[in-house]
């Protein structure tokens, strides 16, 4: 039987001003611009980005203020992020799309078919715990060593037990280990697998004073009640430190984090990335994506 | 802040950008001063909510309190 648990490829950011944000990515991180285009589905301009011909970060532009996109965008603006920038969707490869919408569909979630014979579905936030997906056939893995590359998806949820539930019984992604507690940041957390291939960190704050009750709780509206949602995008570089340098050369800030995850890790602060907190760790060996 | 305050402060900035990278203020979002411990707060929090770094923390005199750094620490 098909392995249908999918495994992230990108994410979408959602940029106030595209060619900024295309200039932003190539100056801090070299990335190059691969196809620009637009969409018709959600009417939004895009550039793809990579180092060698792979998507790593798709970026978008919403073209009017009546789009899905910048509704997004306003929802989350504050006084540091006036556009309300970051995370809009992450792209999944799994073999069977279809199947894997319709094992999604037969478990109560939410999921639209793109109607073009393509496969792709999207998944509605609802279904994910506040994590706007989108599905798509696999692709061959790509071959070149990059200096970025996604690893996972950091989501903060409102009760694990019951995001790990729904993430198995939907995505067949399982949690191999045991939950692990980072008291200096006041959560609880799941790492949850498809087969070797980490899909997500699953974040419970454990009282509603932790800094992710509060994002949570900025986030909360009359659709996500509890506020749950993408948190982090977590990225492995095989050279974290120049990674570092380059991007503090260009302009840009990073926060060293050596004690945790580990050696030679950091975070990059959404001001720095057009509104996503990326956190980046030294790249290991890995199984073949 | 009084004029000796303002004029320390204006002081540690001069210093900490003549560091350049190496300096604990870049990246800062609100200056506060904090009367009894006689310094100055750099917050750097981004999110409102969820904050990745604590604020770095100078003396009048521009000696350093606390550098800062990533909240999320240890495991």
């Amino acid at each position: 039987m098909t392995n249908l648990a999918p495994t992230l490829s990108h994410c979408a950011v959602a940029v106030h001003d595209l060619d900024e944000a295309v200039a932003d990515y190539e100056r801090l991180f070299g990335l190059r611009v691969g196809e620009r285009g637009e969409n018709p589905w959600g009417h939004f301009r895009w550039a793809q980005m990579g180092w060698a011909g792979e998507q790593a970060v798709q970026l978008i532009q919403p073209e009017s203020d009546d789009t899905h996109v910048s509704r997004v965008m306003r929802a989350r603006a504050t006084e540091k992020n006036p556009h309300g920038e970051g995370y809009y969707i992450s792209v999944w490869t799994t073999p069977d799309p279809i199947a894997l919408a319709a094992r999604i569909e037969s478990s109560g979630g939410r999921v639209i078919d793109r109607g073009d014979g393509s496969g792709v579905h999207w998944v509605h936030p609802s279904a994910a715990h506040g994590a706007f997906l989108e599905i798509v056939p696999q692709k061959p893995p790509h071959p070149e060593e990059t200096p970025l590359r996604i690893s996972h998806l950091g989501v903060a949820v409102a009760d694990l037990d019951e995001a790990e539930e729904t993430f198995r019984r939907r995505f067949g992604w399982i949690r191999p280990s045991e939950r692990w507690v980072l008291d200096s940041g006041d959560f609880e957390a799941a790492s949850i697998f498809a087969d070797e291939v980490q899909a997500m960190t699953l974040i419970q704050p454990r009282s509603p004073e932790s800094p992710i009750a509060v994002e949570m709780r900025r986030r909360a509206d009359e659709k996500n009640p509890r506020g749950e949602g993408p948190h982090i995008s977590v990225w492995t570089s095989p050279d974290t430190a120049a990674l570092a340098e380059g991007i503090e050369a260009a302009g840009g800030r990073v926060i060293r984090t050596s004690g945790w995850p580990g050696a030679g890790s950091m975070l990059i602060p959404p001001s720095v990335t057009h509104g996503m907190l990326m956190e980046v760790t030294p790249r290991r060996a890995e199984p073949a994506r | 802040m009084g004029s000796r305050e303002l004029s320390a402060l204006l002081a540690v900035l001069e210093q900490e950008l003549e560091r350049g990278r190496e300096g604990h203020i870049i990246g800062t979002w609100t200056i506060r001063y904090e009367k009894e411990r006689g310094a100055f707060s750099f917050d750097k929090c981004e999110n409102d909510g969820y904050c990745e770094e604590r604020p770095s923390v100078l003396a009048l005199d521009g000696s350093v309190l606390d550098p800062g750094g990533p909240i999320v620490i240890g495991g």
